[in-house]
């Protein structure tokens, strides 16, 4: 029995002496449901047991190709004309709700200073009006049956998808409106996302912390949506070239760490709510809202992550940000491997492909010559022998 | 490091032993690596010219070794044959050819001349290599010159890392093409033969890979009308080109290598300069 258990039982008693009243739930119920909920917890430690492998840092002959990092990313397929540049993987993103205008007054501050100074392009997504003189791009959700405002039309559309309905919309949609279509899927993706591809929607939305409390993706990590839903997209272009769909992934992904692993497992762009946190934070907690301190402190901090951002890539060995794959990434929890095909921490294959058989019949273990023992037939130890010895 | 090395021709002379003059290169560059080398040679006269058929090359693990066979089909066939070889263990597939004879095996230059006879082989270009494994095992599956299925008669030899590997051959096995490696270097022939599918034009597709590949590393790849050297957009890694202007009855050739030492070697001291970072230098015959 754990600590934690032993501590249900006691305080379970404490509640009795000082209550005198008799419980609802068992005591044997009470760590039941503990041990569920740890369930959950170890799910959702799952970006914990994922870690990327890193290059060599800079070696003689020294590798300048990695002294500058590309983060850019363009948004918008190649039929969309109005496409948005964006200088980092990241759009602040609303989680679907509406944006205090105090709270959205210090992001457009903060987003108009960046642009300005560092010459940094941060997407906004949120249901408000697009803001006038903003130097950075909107992306603004929209409901079906809504009409485009002929005056300070946002960058990019994002909408919800529903049903069958939702892509006739699109469709009508992708022919008045020239910038990049963002569309946020369901956990039915996989039924409906060739035709969403088809009628010219530019970037794919999934908002995982949604998705996990779905059905299709109870007791499931995030990790196990990005990969299907990047599968989902791979699937439409198998055979043919990806001419610019993006994946966007948002969802408990508040740190650069997380961000990478996301990106590698498929993310193209990052829903990040940490800023619209920091935002939130000073206007609730601060005695009075300041609109030049909350800017900067965004500034400050989405200036540190862009500086994170390109240090781990150029780590994994890449200047371009966006040449992180799976391959990068190892695991050592099997639940990782299974569900986002994660190879295992020392080696270069998955759980599945581990416990797969050859089309020969063979386990991994057989093919190499290894008995049900664990000896070795001759003919592969002399293999062994030879190449090691660089004969 | 891996020693990379190429002779082109002047004048087409498919009846000049370039095998000779790649052994001499490949000798002078040998101290660099030795797990493995190997050769495509281009123009084979024997080959009809309007023959829609090419040959399936690959290797097969004998108790003895690898011996090399082919087995002809039309191109439209081949990933279907090779696909089915692969399911062997014992097989490597080397690439289709029509013109082009590619062989490699572990071991040194002079163990793959007393095998093939590399040095009486005759044509009007021809690339070599010699491994180092870095980034994959000492295998003959990741030995080089890399070919592909997809087109016939394209060979690549390369020096350097492809970095964002895994994600271009993702990103080219989901448009349907084969892999038969875990080698960094065949995405290089794959890419190619994908670019040059679509539009045909080998500058184009070189400068493509420019853009697209992460990493240093520098390369040459033949096709049964050109020979390029290229590198990265840094010239992280060497690839000089010189010439050699003949004479005594022997032709004029340009040759390409990773160190000068294999240019002195065969003469090519002409002319001699490094290729431009992020750039190619191609020669047709």
């Amino acid at each position: 029995m754990n600590p934690k258990e032993k501590f249900i039982i006691r305080s379970s008693i404490l509640e009795l002496a000082e209550t005198g009243t008799p419980r609802n739930t068992s005591i044997d119920e009470k760590i039941g449901m503990d041990r569920k909920q740890r369930g959950n917890e170890r799910t959702s430690n799952i970006w914990d047991c994922i870690t990327a492998l890193g290059a060599q840092l800079s070696r003689p002959p020294y590798d300048p190709y990695r002294e500058i990092i590309n983060l850019g990313v363009s948004v918008g397929r190649r039929q969309c004309p109005a496409k948005v540049v964006l200088s980092m993987p990241l759009v602040i993103y609303d989680n679907g709700t509406k944006i205090e205008e105090t709270t959205l007054e210090s992001l457009h501050v903060a987003l108009n200073l960046l642009a300005a100074n560092d010459n940094t392009s941060l997407g906004l997504v949120s249901e408000n009006r697009s803001k006038n003189g903003r130097g950075y791009p909107h992306f603004e959700r929209i409901i079906e049956k809504s009409t485009i405002e002929d005056d300070n039309h946002p960058e990019g559309l994002v909408l919800q998808y529903s049903n069958d309905e939702s892509l006739q919309f699109i469709t009508d949609l992708r022919k008045q409106f020239s910038g990049p279509i963002l569309v946020e899927i369901d956990d039915g993706f996989e039924k409906y996302m060739g035709p969403l591809l088809d009628v010219g929607v530019d970037v794919v939305i999934a908002d995982t912390i949604k998705l996990t409390n779905k059905e299709k993706y109870k007791g499931k990590h995030a990790t196990a949506v990005i990969h299907d839903v990047r599968c989902a997209i791979n699937q439409h272009y198998a055979g043919k070239e990806n001419d610019g769909a993006l994946l966007m992934v948002a969802g408990d992904l508040n740190n650069t760490g997380r961000i990478v692993k996301a990106a590698a497992l498929g993310a193209d762009i990052i829903g990040y709510s940490t800023s619209l946190l920091i935002a939130n934070a000073a206007n609730h907690y601060e005695s009075s809202s300041n609109t030049n301190t909350v800017p900067e402190r965004i500034c400050r901090h989405i200036k540190a992550t862009k500086g994170e951002l390109k240090g781990v890539p150029a780590a994994l060995g890449y200047s371009d940000f966006y040449n992180i794959s799976p391959a990068d990434l190892r695991t050592s929890s099997i639940e990782a491997s299974l569900q986002a095909d994660i190879a295992i921490e020392g080696m270069d294959k998955t759980y599945r492909q581990i416990m797969a058989r050859s089309t020969t019949g063979k386990t991994i273990a057989q093919g190499m010559g290894f008995d049900k023992e664990g000896k070795q037939d001759d003919q592969h130890q002399k293999n062994s022998r030879i190449f090691s010895d660089g004969r | 490091m891996c020693g990379i090395c190429g002779i082109i021709l002047k004048d087409h002379n498919p009846n000049f032993s370039i095998g000779a003059l790649l052994y001499q290169m490949m000798e002078g560059q040998q101290i660099r690596a030795q797990d493995s080398a190997g050769i495509a040679i281009f123009n084979d006269v024997n080959t009809p010219v309007n023959d829609p058929s090419c040959n399936l090359a690959y290797l097969l693990e004998s108790p003895t070794g690898y011996e090399l066979r082919e087995k002809k089909r039309p191109l439209s066939e081949q990933n279907r044959l090779a696909l089915r070889l692969t399911k062997d263990d014992r097989v490597s597939i080397i690439g289709c050819s029509k013109e082009m004879k590619l062989v490699k095996d572990l071991g040194l230059v002079k163990d793959l001349d007393k095998k093939y006879n590399i040095k009486s082989m005759k044509g009007s270009h021809g690339i070599g290599h010699l491994r180092i494994a870095t980034s994959s095992k000492v295998d003959l599956r990741n030995a080089h010159p890399f070919s592909t299925t997809v087109m016939s008669d394209i060979a690549v030899v390369h020096n350097g890392e492809i970095t964002n590997y895994p994600k271009l051959k993702k990103s080219l096995e989901i448009q349907g093409y084969p892999f038969y490696s875990n080698c960094d270097s065949e995405v290089i022939a794959v890419f190619l033969a994908d670019q040059l599918l679509k539009h045909g034009d080998i500058e184009r597709a070189h400068n493509e890979f420019i853009q697209k590949a992460d990493g240093p590393f520098t390369y040459i790849a033949a096709t049964n009308h050109s020979l390029s050297l290229i590198r990265d957009r840094f010239g992280t890694r060497k690839g000089i080109v010189g010439y050699n202007p003949g004479g005594d009855g022997n032709p004029a050739f340009w040759a390409m290598a990773t160190d000068l030492s294999a240019l002195d070697i065969v003469g090519a001291n002409e002319d001699v300069k490094a290729a431009p970072p992020g750039k190619s230098m191609i020669f047709t015959v």
